[in-house]
């Protein structure tokens, strides 16, 4: 082997160069969102954790800010989530169900598929103003829980047929071809495998779109959320049940963002440190459904291989 | 002799291209058929046809007629369902499903809407036993299908295809994705199978096709080139072309 040449070694010189040039930008810039991430993380626990105890998890809010809580808030929040979950899972999965394994591929399939891309990066603002004409005024729903939900559940459609389609179209052909083999029906192969081999990829895309939701602030101004409610809404369900026992979806609400910002855009600084306090609490919450997202995806995945 | 599957002049299209032409042929039972030629010559598309795979390509359509038992089994009022439980299919990769052993094989049999207990457990059993695979498997029924090696999946497809008792049962190369020593199982275990049931395989593998098969098909560019006894298409052929195929002189 004759040794390499001067415009070889060069060349090898600067591809080397480059190589460790790359590995150090990319270091830098995965540093700098880490730093970003935990100093807002920092500054908001050391603004609000010791703010954070039960009285303040089972208060109203109030005018004196040592005395307001998040009750309304939280079980606001909570409540969204379920009912959000409960429009928007079986919509959009039942929607990406039939975009990827019923319709033929046509203009009109074309059109739909652009739309719903298009749609899952409609501001989320105009998403409430819709939610303010079609739910709360047309639909007479009032500005409550229930038009609160459908907006949210809105907002979150296009993203959860986008995840679940993704999931579908990564479950191999083969696995259908072996359902069809045995006699199965179009509906049985997607039922008893398709779907369930999907699963842990449309739970994960589900919960994220979930998660993203839960922390939306402008759809429920626009709906009309409040900031101020002395009662949990629900609260009525088993004095009226049971012919009105859904009236309290027509309920005012509240929800973590929205006190969050409700409290940041007041002058006294006690409420600034209540917003930390209720910023670490849809924080958690979050994090918790991340959690669970990667927890189902594990035992699912478990569950496959053995 | 008797024919359950008669195949008369049938075409093949995929949209405009055709890759099947006229192709008649009558398949023995309790026999092993071998369908052999090279890449892109219409075999696999053959097999596919005999349980109406293709139904699921949108642009593909057939002209001719296959009788199974007599019945057109692409005439209009024909339930594609019924067929495929009398043709069952084995594919070219092991495909199990992302489940348990126990489960694959008992499929079948669920979505004919079978639940009786002790009727699933004894056909699964029966079915893996058929397929050579019950002393490897059976203390781990409920375990993952997909621990199992290639060649036991692959093994594991036969059983999962002959638990829902079919007639024919089709095999689409179903050893090249496989080792030579797992081969040779299913090999032995295809000439056992015959003995219950008429089967059809595709095999890219001129040696296989003379190891196993009963008689041999040999098709190019979308032909059915010669059909004949498997020892006869070896020795005399009646086709030139068959002859440069078999002594490697292409393909």
């Amino acid at each position: 082997m004759t040794p390499p040449g001067q415009s070889a070694l060069r060349s090898r010189r600067i591809r080397f160069l480059s190589d460790q040039a790359f590995r150090v930008a990319g270091l830098a810039v995965v540093c700098v969102s880490l730093i970003v991430v935990f100093a807002m993380l920092g500054d908001i626990v050391a603004d609000g954790l010791h703010r954070l105890d039960w009285g303040f998890l089972t208060s109203y809010p109030s005018r004196k800010p040592e005395r307001a809580g998040i009750l309304a808030a939280w079980v606001g929040t909570l409540w969204l989530m379920t009912l959000t979950t409960l429009i928007a899972l079986p919509l959009g999965i039942a929607a990406a169900i039939y975009l990827e394994e019923y319709a033929r591929k046509n203009l009109l399939t074309a059109f739909v598929e652009i739309n719903i891309a298009n749609l899952a990066g409609v501001p989320s603002i105009i998403y409430g103003l819709l939610g303010l004409g079609l739910f709360v005024r047309w639909m007479a729903l009032g500005r409550g829980l229930l038009a609160g939900a459908m907006t949210l559940a809105l907002l979150v459609v296009p993203g959860i047929i986008l995840s679940t389609r993704e999931a579908l179209r990564a479950v191999p052909y083969t696995i259908r071809e072996a359902a069809y083999a045995l006699g199965a029906s179009r509906w049985q192969t997607i039922q008893h495998q398709v779907v369930p081999a999907a699963m842990p990829g449309i739970l994960t895309g589900v919960i994220l779109a979930l998660s993203r939701a839960a922390g939306e602030t402008a759809p429920l101004v626009a709906v009309g959320a409040v900031t101020f409610i002395t009662f949990l809404p629900g609260s009525g369900f088993f004095d009226m049940w049971p012919a009105m026992m859904f009236e309290f979806l027509r309920d005012p609400f509240s929800a973590l963002p929205i006190q969050i910002f409700n409290w940041v855009s007041r002058p006294q600084p006690a409420f600034s440190v209540n917003a930390a306090a209720a910023i670490i609490v849809l924080l958690l919450m979050t994090f918790a459904m991340n959690g669970v997202a990667v927890w189902l995806r594990y035992h699912y995945r478990k569950q496959g291989k053995g | 002799m008797d024919t359950p599957l008669q195949i008369e002049s049938l075409d093949a299209f995929y949209g405009a291209k055709q890759s099947l032409k006229g192709v008649s042929m009558a398949i023995s039972a309790h026999a092993v058929t071998a369908v052999i030629g090279p890449s892109g010559c219409g075999k696999s598309t053959f097999i596919r046809c005999l349980n109406r795979m293709n139904d699921l390509v949108p642009t593909f359509r057939i002209a001719g007629k296959i009788l199974y038992r007599g019945q057109d089994i692409y005439a209009a009022g024909v339930d594609v369902i019924d067929i495929r439980r009398q043709i069952g299919m084995v594919f070219q990769k092991p495909n199990p499903f992302p489940k348990s052993i126990y489960e694959n094989v008992a499929y079948g049999l669920r979505i004919q809407g079978i639940r009786d207990r002790g009727q699933i457990d004894a056909t699964v059993e029966e079915s893996l036993k058929q397929a050579a695979l019950w002393t490897e498997v059976a203390d781990r029924l409920h375990q993952s299908a997909l621990a199992l090696s290639g060649g036991q999946q692959q093994r594991l497809c036969i059983a999962r295809a002959l638990a829902v008792a079919p007639e024919i049962l089709l095999l689409d190369e179903p050893t090249s994705a496989i080792d030579p020593i797992a081969t040779a199982r299913i090999e032995e275990l295809l000439r056992t199978l015959k003995q219950r049931y008429t089967i059809v395989i595709v095999t890219h593998n001129m040696q296989q096709a003379g190891r196993i098969s009963d008689r041999v098909g040999f098709f190019l560019s979308g032909e059915l080139v010669e059909f004949g006894p498997t020892t006869k298409m070896f020795t005399t052929p009646t086709d030139p072309r068959t002859e440069d195929y078999i002594t490697g002189r292409f393909g």
